[in-house]
């Protein structure tokens, strides 16, 4: 079990947990975090949420979609940054699945 | 006992993709469905149509009746209507993703972070997906339904409007009940799609996740001929044929098989302006007079994640008529054709999540 951080603008996994903020935290399973990510939700395990640094001040101004439209360069900088970290572990996963 | 009846808001739709050249099979393992790769879908409609005519007997009776026929061949198709909602990452697909590369033939081409986009592919490909729609009143002898080896034929985009949707209408293999599914052997066990039971419905994990926001269809940018056009009025569409078929007339098999294309066209509708004497509306009303092609983009929403913008090439437009439209004249232009750029290239549109 791990804290994971949504870098998404919403998910529900149909189990009543939703994910609906930037930097939202969710307790899960690290293999269920794993197929959540294939699946294409936005997971980032803590250490690779922190070593973002994101503005704690950004994240909370800028937490869903309708509030980052114009966000700072700072932010969507980073979070630029960990959609690609996402896109490499979806990668990875689809490479271990043979897709 | 009074009978639970079926409320058409307790359903869940599942869309899988079923594999490159997998027409007439559905992931399992031993028979039991797989539903991993599947997706739920937030959806406003679906229909699958079961066709399975019978053959009335062509022959005389001795009186002016006829005796009852046999069943005839098999086949279905599907009308799926769901809200355009991208998955609110850039670079990752939709949850629509085994629809729409149905329609395009190929995955998206992600690039990390930035987008996923759909575009034709040269020759064309088949990948067929299933839908499983799950009725959910609660009671255990409910009737479900699937439709294996879906071609998708036309697909709707409709922008301008509250949300941005689609509709997509296609063929498929056929389309199973589960109150029928044991008798899906023999000459109909093409109906099973290589399933030994009926599929249940998945319960927990990854398949019952849905991704993105749904995004206003009333924001965004529609670029005609390289100029922004705020004009632009109302809601629009566009529409994709595939000109896929399948052959239903198969002397020695009741099943559909052998997808195939034809012409794919693509055009875009609806479209109306404010109409004044604008430089940039009057080279629309020429454009629109000499035929000579135009590029059109229309991109909606403008938050990063959660764009979608769909890209037409050498577009001729319809004529130009001048419409009274209340207290306005609007400048509205009919159902005008996309076009490749040259011979021997597919890129008349494309679909773009950013």
């Amino acid at each position: 079990m791990g804290t994971y951080y949504f870098v998404g603008s919403f998910a529900d996994f149909g189990n009543g947990t939703q994910l609906v903020s930037f930097g939202q935290t969710v307790q899960l399973e690290d293999q269920a975090a794993a197929e959540y990510v294939a699946h294409g939700v936005a997971l980032l395990t803590e250490a690779e949420f922190t070593e973002l640094e994101f503005d704690p001040a950004h994240i909370k101004k800028h937490s869903t979609i309708a509030l980052q439209e114009n966000a700072p360069e700072d932010f969507t900088a980073k979070r630029k940054r960990a959609w690609e970290i996402i896109h490499q572990k979806r990668t990875a996963a689809q490479a271990a699945k043979g897709e | 006992m009074s009978n639970v009846y079926s409320a058409s808001r307790l359903d869940w739709v599942f869309a899988q993709a079923q594999g490159a050249g997998l027409l007439r099979t559905i992931p399992n393992s031993s028979g039991t469905w797989t539903p991993t790769g599947s997706i739920l879908t937030r959806h406003i409609a679906c229909s699958l149509t079961q066709n399975n005519p019978v053959l009335e007997p062509p022959y005389k009776t001795g009186t002016q009746d006829s005796i009852a026929g046999i069943r005839g061949p098999q086949s279905g198709s599907f009308t799926f209507e769901a809200p355009l909602i991208p998955n609110g990452t850039a670079g990752t697909v939709p949850d629509l993703d085994p629809i729409l590369q149905s329609f395009f033939g190929q995955a998206a081409a992600i690039v990390a972070s930035t987008s996923a986009t759909y575009s034709f592919v040269n020759p064309m490909a088949y990948l067929p997906f299933a839908l499983f729609r799950f009725n959910k009143n609660g009671s255990a002898n409910a009737t479900h339904q699937y439709a294996g080896g879906c071609i998708p034929t036309r697909l709707v985009l409709n922008f301008g409007g509250p949300y941005s949707t689609m509709t997509a209408d296609g063929k498929c293999v056929y389309v199973g009940l589960s109150d029928q599914f044991t008798g899906y052997t023999g000459n109909y066990a093409t109906a099973a799609f290589g399933l030994t039971a009926y599929p249940v419905c998945p319960s927990s994990g990854a398949p019952l996740t849905v991704n993105g926001s749904a995004i206003t269809g009333r924001t965004g940018t529609g670029t005609f001929d390289g100029n922004v056009m705020a004009e632009l009025r109302g809601s629009l569409s566009i529409t994709l044929n595939t000109g896929f078929d399948l052959a239903e007339d198969l002397t020695f098999d009741q099943f559909p098989n052998y997808p195939i294309g034809g012409r794919h066209t693509v055009s875009i509708g609806t479209l109306r302006f404010v109409d004044s004497d604008g430089v940039t509306l009057a080279n629309l009303k020429t454009k629109a007079a000499t035929k000579s092609p135009i590029n059109i983009s229309i991109a909606v929403n403008n938050v990063a994640g959660s764009t979608v913008t769909a890209t037409l090439k050498n577009v001729t437009l319809a004529p130009a008529q001048i419409v009274e439209n209340g207290a306005y004249f609007d400048l509205n232009l009919g159902e005008s054709l996309a076009h490749a750029t040259t011979y021997n290239v597919v890129d008349s549109f494309s679909l773009a999540f950013t």
